[in-house]
């Protein structure tokens, strides 16, 4: 019976479902960006070392202005020489050739960055790893190099692979796959400056990335001289450091700190988000309200005939709740059917609808049906006379 | 013992209002079982009203009312529903039909809405159709017809589950005297098969044609 009352107000159910899918494509693009942004932003770090702080030397304060362009043994020197500085962190950055029988067959036309790090640096954060692990003290000595990748060359390769890295002719090494970035993880970057103090602006995201830190390929990367850092460092603070004394020579930011600024950015953006999201809500509501009155003022005649005939008013009430939850579900399911298609041609947005966006249209359904529920109580309050003294429908 | 039995019914619209109607006062009827029973009376004697309680479709202010040897004064609504889908067919003056829907469906209504089965729907609603002379119609639009078919398309609704009583108000009203005759003949040969009818009108001839007339005058039986 509810499939011909459904077919009976055809009209009015297509607009319906054409309005929950209008507000929906706008509020599943909104999820979209926004779980994007966290997986991307707060999601890259697992996990940090609380004594490692970013430091972007001020270069007059500290009295570095006489050093040389690019000295950064030199500025290295000063910047240990400041009181509460336990030791410097070091990380190289060198593009390199790639390949998987030899580093000789490379992946063509393809900039593969090597980042090479020590101690410090790779204690200093631990990224968020899709498979496997991030590296750790042990994997700097022994027989074997491990490796760690992210981006692009991630996808080609799994754990237990072995590939060659060229860092430059001549000097190869082979090493081992242990761990996965996940897609979309940021990780440090020596050469960005910093805007503000938020994760975008100390880290990028991993492209094309691989990171090792081998003593053996950390000391050849050193040598050569290869991709030293030249905005900022990465600094170890003895546990007694003066911070307040140390922000006279430049900016210090931890990691800790960073997260959380950027945890308060993103909950500011995803306020803003749900603020805009709710006006769209309020604004279908009201939409639906008003078409279902309607509706419900075209079928009260029908109605009328079914309860004189014996029908009970909470069936009609379950009849015309079906009706609705067919509208809200098509809705959602139409948009988001839009919503990955517009994800299928854009390759900034999300790659796909994630469980962020089921979980607020779900909720969107159950806020629909509470107040469908709330606005058609009346129903149950309709009296089968109402027929007797209407006219035709 | 009779089908409906109404005793010292008072239905008063708007109670303590300035507006305040006593549209029935103290009225007592015995229906039995197989009558066929006619309700006169002149426009606002209260006709419609003690038709509409003893179909249960409206609430009575004060009095008793059994049906078929249930009192129903307390009764729920839902239960009161239960009564009218399984043993009341109502017949309206302008018909109640759904316009948009097919003859067949508009028939099957109180079926589908008692979720009865496909086969069983088809079979009552040609026994009914077969019944009213209406077979032909079947795949109509019910606004497609005319006055005289939409009515006995109304009596094949009202008689398709096999109600005990069928309450008819102003049947004929929106018919002409051919028509109006030949609904009277359908109800005659419906209570001919055992079926209780109340019939509401104000057409003296045709009241004459039930097996017993009720007289009501501002709001009480006076014959």
């Amino acid at each position: 019976m509810w499939i011909k009352e459904y077919l009976a107000c055809i009209k009015n159910n297509l607009f319906i479902i054409v309005q929950i899918c209008l507000a929906l494509v706008l509020i599943n693009l909104q999820v979209g960006y926004t779980t994007k942004m966290v997986e991307r932003l707060v999601g890259s770090i697992e996990d940090s070392d609380k004594d490692t702080y970013f430091f972007q030397y001020a270069m007059a304060a500290s009295g570095m202005w006489d050093i040389e362009d690019h000295d950064y043994a030199a500025a290295c020197e000063k910047i240990k020489s400041l009181s509460g500085i336990e030791d410097i962190g070091e990380i190289f950055d060198v593009s390199v050739s790639v390949g998987v029988e030899s580093a000789k067959k490379a992946y063509e036309d393809e900039w593969i960055r090597l980042n090479v790090m020590d101690s410090i640096v790779t204690a200093a954060v631990t990224y968020r790893i899709e498979e496997g692990r991030w590296l750790t003290e042990d994997d700097r000595d022994g027989e074997e190099i491990h490796a760690v990748l992210g981006g692009e060359i991630a996808k080609r390769h799994k754990i237990g692979d072995r590939i060659f890295v060229e860092l430059e002719p001549g000097v190869s090494y082979e090493v081992k796959v242990i761990g996965i970035l996940s897609g979309g993880c940021r990780t440090i970057d020596l050469h960005c400056l910093m805007a503000s103090q938020n994760v975008d602006s100390f880290m990028q995201q991993a492209d094309n990335d691989i990171f090792v830190n081998h003593k053996r390929v950390f000391k050849a990367a050193k040598d050569s001289g290869f991709g030293y850092p030249n905005a900022h460092c990465i600094v170890k603070l003895q546990k007694d450091a003066d911070k307040e004394y140390l922000s006279d020579y430049g900016k210090l930011v931890s990691f800790e700190e960073m997260k959380q600024e950027t945890e308060k950015e993103l909950y500011d953006f995803t306020k803003k988000a749900i603020e805009e999201s709710i006006i769209w809500v309020i604004v279908i509501i009201f939409g639906i309200i008003a078409t279902s009155y309607l509706m419900g003022k075209k079928r009260r005649y029908v109605w009328g005939i079914y309860l004189l005939l014996g029908e009970k008013p909470g069936k009609l009430l379950k009849m015309h709740m079906i009706n609705n939850l067919i509208n809200y579900v098509t809705g959602v399911i139409l948009s988001l059917l839009i919503v990955h298609q517009i994800y299928l041609r854009d390759e900034m947005l999300p790659a796909g609808i994630s469980r962020y966006h089921i979980i607020v249209d779900a909720v969107f359904i159950l806020v629909m049906l509470i107040i469908s529920l709330l606005s058609n109580a009346y129903i149950m309050k309709l009296e089968p006379k109402e027929i007797l003294t209407q006219t035709k429908e | 013992m009779g089908i409906v039995e109404a005793k010292g019914i008072a239905k008063i619209y708007n109670e303590g209002k300035s507006s305040e109607v006593n549209a029935l006062c103290g009225v007592t009827v015995n229906i039995e079982e197989g009558e066929w029973v006619s309700i006169m009376g002149k426009s606002g004697s209260g006709k419609s009203t003690l038709l509409h309680i003893m179909g249960l479709v409206d609430k009575y202010t004060s009095g008793s009312l059994t049906f078929d040897g249930q009192c129903v004064d307390n009764l729920r609504q839902n239960k009161v529903a239960d009564i009218r889908m399984k043993k009341v067919g109502f017949v309206l003056q302008d018909f109640g039909l759904i316009w948009n829907m097919s003859v067949f469906d508009n028939i099957a209504t109180p079926l589908y809405l008692a979720k009865e089965k496909k086969g069983r729907v088809k079979e009552l609603v040609s026994k009914a159709a077969k019944e009213l002379e209406i077979e032909d119609l079947l795949k109509k639009k019910a606004k497609e017809l005319s006055g005289g078919q939409c009515q006995r398309v109304a009596i094949a609704r009202a008689i398709v589950t096999g109600p005990k009583i069928i309450f008819a108000d102003e049947p004929t009203g929106a018919l002409d005297e051919e028509n109006a005759k030949n609904i009277m003949g359908i109800f005659a040969k419906i209570k001919g098969n055992g079926t209780t009818v109340v019939m509401v009108t104000h057409d003296k001839e045709l009241s004459l044609m039930a097996d017993r007339e009720i007289v009501l005058s501002d709001g009480k039986v006076v014959r």
